[in-house]
């Protein structure tokens, strides 16, 4: 064996132990769910008889029909209207050198850094003023509020890279602001685009705080809110728990296998520059 | 430059907001227009409650008289009803009706969010039909600052008692022959079942199973006017008494000699309830609400006394509460929740209530009981005609709950002093009475 | 068209087209502002009064600030964040680092990994923290390969541990937050010029000198971007502490989140909640700040 070969041989000894410690807690769940429902479980053991009914259970118990619901109006929500809004935005920041501009985008990214629990407080008062607590349209809103910072700096670089001959092309041609967006700069900004969309229906889909706070009607929460509190009711029955989680984490784990590479680059590049 | 005039742009706003102060409902809540005279629409009201049994099958029987009130149910798990129905209660629509915590919904009653149900206490003449303790609990001063006093709040639907459960072979393969008469002879039997090897007690020290314990050596061993008034805030009252510190002491004990498990801690209520009912444990201490899960879990091997006294022959004290239900002063329909209200001292609901493992409010109505509950329904007699049924600690202030969560779990793992965890409970109880 | 125009006519065009353009931006900052701005501006006014949320309010002056330092529940709770750090961002970025190093060059099915690594990223906290509840349970995985490996002695309910739930809860931060670190590391190393690298080696170099002299200065960036996500998700963290221990045992594992949602919302002192959240915000651009400024100063 040549010292290359060792090398190559160790290196995959060593990624696949992480892998294997990255994948553990899943297969610990998996399994678990899988048991039947009630049973006692010590850690990683294969159950006897495999029953698949704790998931129709956990989805009865839990209200799933409900909250999945919620979750998906919510986030039907938040997808278009933040992706729309902070793609417009960004567009006028980066191209079109709005009076303020530089301030503006200033104060887009400082909203990166802050935190949720500074925001919710006062929001819960806020909107409980307005009527928009217990509402859809008020998390809705709240949500895009919040993730509108990340959205017009990820955008505002996606424009910014774009070569400006392109625009100034258009501009020549006489074509409005507008019609260069939608017929310049949107048929090659889809990449961009689809990462946002995916990482906004993931952070929506998440959402776990800002729910539990302006949801007091536990109809109304979504998928992950209406998991924290079916803890509290159900801790002892691991298999109906393990069941009840991976139905929460089952459709953003689809997502992200299927469109992994848009995940990855959205969270990597999407922090801001040093 | 620029973060000069975003500043002065956010001093500017803070100024502005100064201008609108914040500000909510100050008066207590009285309803008008009371009457007995109920809709013939059909209606729906909602209702948030944590325990069931027995809400929901009260609800079911309350329809079943007035098919033309749908009552909606909303059901929280008690840690989360504690956190989030204030929330609900002053959020715009809120249920009609609610399960009543007059821990956590202490501002409800100046904030004039739940209906003061005076008038309707004269129409229905609820104060002859209810036990007295039953009531005073769930009576308020308009600061909500003091109990036992004032306007009446809620209405009880169901009565609960604090006690013991054991597992009957195990505590019989331990060599116990019958229920221990005083405190001591439960220690003594608790140290059998330690000695055979089996673990004695299961205890949720993660949520509220833990205080619970604490709070019933405390009611063993000391005189319950004085803890009486001091959850009902009356002024001067304290909390750091010898019986308070000695009922800490005991709990510290308890772990040193192994009876409570080492990982009471991470255990919730719930999994403390199913690690009793797999034979995990002999014992559980919790309240009459988990019987019928108990009982549906372990048939008749198990049996229920109340923590016995410190010297034998003592008058019983435990600590009970009812399932009471509040009115919002939002609602639309106070006459039809009223009704559901004074349906509860009704036959048909003792039977509902009673079948369901609670006390039935009406003392009139004869329950036949077997197993457990039979146990249950004469220790609870018992303790009534002793006046000894004495409120739960967390209703003595808004945080009291997390300071007797985290100061038991203090306990439990031996980090915190008996002397420490009642100036803790002190501490609140002083800022929020004064 | 605008070619033609005379000198005099462009400059207000250009004027009313570069507010014309404010247009496209005002429906995001409207929202912006309704729905995060001015609630972070109010909750900041909040800290300055005496309120339940309900009652009418009365001013406070700073003494919530001086609450949020003096109060036996506050200040570990800033405390415990500070040390979630170490666990969120410190341990996995030495991982993904120790992580690169050992795998200099090219990899064979990178992206099967990368997936894996990557995973705990995307997933709900709340069912990350169920999850884990039941691998630190008494019958948990951890016990269980604790008891294999012939450590039983040591086992105990994790979460539940006087001493050790914060540690336990730390780790959870750990597992969730060293795939991140991992993948981008590896990523940025991928773009590392080789001939850098054969500088060093004819310098006569070792592996050690080669990691510190090339690697680590050109994975700067990456490691700025790494430090801020996993500093900011340690100091703000909420769904993972809420669903496992809730603060216990003893308040040994409270973060400010779970003080500030309990204060706010349970204990309805939401004076106390704003100032505490505040402070929260103060640490974190500190840190964020503090991290931007040491990853340039490298350099």
């Amino acid at each position: 064996m040549n010292p290359s070969r060792t090398a190559t041989v160790a290196r995959y000894l060593v990624l696949s132990a992480m892998a294997v410690a990255v994948l553990l807690p899943f297969v610990s769940i998996v399994l678990a769910a899988l048991h039947p429902s009630g049973a006692q479980i010590s850690g990683l053991s294969l159950p006897t008889t495999w029953s698949w009914s704790n998931f129709a259970d956990a989805w009865r118990e839990a209200n799933f029909s409900h909250l999945v619901l919620s979750s998906v109006i919510i986030a039907a929500g938040v997808v278009p209207l933040a992706v729309v809004l902070a793609t417009l935005a960004a567009y006028s920041l980066a191209t079109l050198d709005p009076l303020g501009g530089r301030a503006m985008s200033v104060a887009f990214v400082l909203g990166l850094t802050l935190p949720i629990e500074l925001v919710v407080v006062a929001l819960y008062f806020d909107l409980r003023q307005v009527g928009l607590t217990n509402s859809y349209l008020g998390v809705i809103l709240a949500e895009t509020a919040l993730f509108m910072p990340f959205g017009v700096y990820w955008m505002q670089n996606h424009f910014a890279s774009i070569p400006r001959e392109l625009l100034e092309a258009a501009r020549v041609d006489g074509a409005g602001s507008l019609s260069i967006l939608g017929r310049v700069l949107l048929p090659i900004s889809w990449p961009a685009l689809t990462t946002l969309g995916l990482l906004y229906f993931m952070w929506s889909w998440n959402q776990f705080l800002l729910v539990i706070v302006l949801m007091q009607n536990p109809d109304l929460r979504t998928a992950p809110a209406g998991l924290g509190f079916f803890v509290g009711q159900y801790s002892t029955n691991i298999p109906l728990l393990s069941a009840a989680s991976l139905i929460v984490i089952g459709p953003i784990v689809v997502l992200y296998l299927i469109f992994q590479r848009n995940f990855v680059s959205g969270i990597t590049q999407g922090a801001v520059k040093g | 430059m620029r973060t000069r005039s975003l500043a002065a742009v956010a001093a500017a706003m803070v100024v502005a907001l100064s201008a609108c102060a914040e500000s909510g409902g100050t008066e207590p809540a009285k309803p008008s227009d009371v009457s007995k005279d109920l809709t013939t629409e059909n209606i729906t009201l909602t209702l948030a409650y944590t325990d069931d049994p027995p809400t929901q099958a009260l609800i079911d029987a309350f329809h079943a008289l007035h098919p033309n009130i749908t009552i909606k149910g909303q059901q929280t798990p008690f840690s989360d009803y504690v956190k989030s129905i204030k929330l609900s209660m002053a959020a715009d629509t809120p249920p009609d009706i609610a399960e009543y915590n007059p821990g956590a919904m202490r501002s409800l009653v100046p904030a004039g969010l739940i209906y003061d149900l005076t008038p309707y206490e004269k129409l229905y003449g609820w104060g002859e039909a209810f036990p007295a303790s039953s009531l005073e609990v769930l009576r308020s001063n308009q600061a909500a600052k003091e109990y036992g006093t004032g306007g009446l709040y809620a209405v009880p639907g169901a009565l609960s008692v604090l006690g013991v459960y054991y597992n009957k072979s195990m505590v019989t393969a331990a060599g116990i022959a019958d229920t221990p008469s005083t405190l001591a002879d439960f220690e003594q039997d608790v140290a059998a079942v330690k000695k055979g090897g089996k673990a004695p007690l299961s205890l949720g020290g993660l949520q509220v199973g833990g205080f619970q314990l604490w709070n019933a050596f405390t009611n063993a061993l000391g005189d319950e006017s004085q803890y009486r008034n001091w959850v009902y805030g009356k002024p001067g009252s304290t909390i750091q008494t010898d019986a308070a510190k000695q009922a800490a002491q005991k709990v510290i004990d308890w772990v040193n000699a192994g009876y409570i498990p080492a990982s009471a801690n991470a255990t919730a209520d719930s999994d403390a309830q199913a690690n009793f009912t797999n034979g995990k444990s002999a014992y559980l201490v919790t309240g009459n609400w988990a019987a019928s899960a108990i009982e549906k879990a372990m048939g008749d091997n198990v049996g229920f006394f109340l923590l016995p006294q410190a010297t034998a022959g003592d008058s019983v004290v435990a600590s009970g509460a009812s399932v009471a239900y509040s009115i919002s002063s939002k609602t639309k329909h106070p006459n039809e929740a009223a009704a559901f209200l004074d349906f509860m001292r009704d036959a048909k609901a003792a039977t509902v209530q009673f079948d369901t493992g609670f006390m039935p409010v009406n003392n009139e109505t004869a329950v036949q009981a077997t197993g457990v509950r039979a146990d249950i329904a004469a220790d609870f007699k018992k303790v009534v005609a002793d006046n000894g049924i004495v409120p739960f600690p967390d209703f003595a202030s808004p945080n009291m709950i997390d300071r007797l969560t985290s100061g038991v779990q203090g306990l439990l793992s031996k980090k915190t002093t008996p002397d420490a965890f009642l100036t803790s409970l002190q501490e609140s109880w002083t800022e929020y009475h004064g | 068209m605008a070619d033609t125009a005379p000198l005099a006519r462009r400059r207000p065009r250009r004027r009313a087209r570069r507010v014309v353009a404010l247009l496209y931006i005002a429906p995001a900052a409207l929202v912006y502002v309704a729905f995060a701005i001015w609630p972070a501006i109010h909750t900041v006014y909040l800290s300055f009064l005496d309120w339940d949320g309900i009652l009418p309010a009365t001013s406070a002056g700073f003494s919530n600030y001086t609450d949020v330092f003096t109060d036996p529940t506050l200040g570990p709770a800033l405390w415990h964040a500070i040390v979630l750090i170490v666990f969120f961002a410190v341990i996995p970025c030495a991982l993904g680092l120790l992580m690169t190093a050992l795998l200099q060059g090219n990899v064979r099915g990178m992206t099967a990994f990368r997936v894996i690594f990557f995973l705990p990223q995307v997933l709900p906290l709340v069912a990350v923290g169920i999850t884990w509840r039941w691998l630190y349970n008494d019958d948990g995985l951890v016990n269980q390969g604790l008891r294999w490996i012939g450590l039983g002695g040591v086992t105990r309910a994790w979460l539940g541990d006087y001493n050790l739930a914060l540690v336990a809860l730390g780790l959870i931060g750990t597992w969730a937050m060293s795939g991140l670190c991992m993948v981008l590391f590896l990523a940025g190393a991928q773009k590392i010029d080789v001939a850098l690298y054969e500088a060093v080696a004819l310098d006569g170099g070792g592996p050690v000198r080669r990691f510190f002299a090339v690697t680590l200065p050109a994975l700067r960036g990456e490691i700025t971007i790494a430090s801020v996500i996993t500093t900011i998700a340690a100091l703000a963290s909420f769904d993972l502490v809420f669903v496992t221990t809730n603060g216990g045992p003893v308040d040994r594992t409270t973060v400010p989140g779970l003080l500030v949602y309990r204060l706010a919302f349970n204990e309805s002192d939401i004076g106390r909640a704003s100032a505490l959240a505040v402070v929260l915000t103060l640490i974190v651009i500190v840190f964020v700040t503090a991290i931007r400024t040491l990853t340039r100063e490298k350099a």
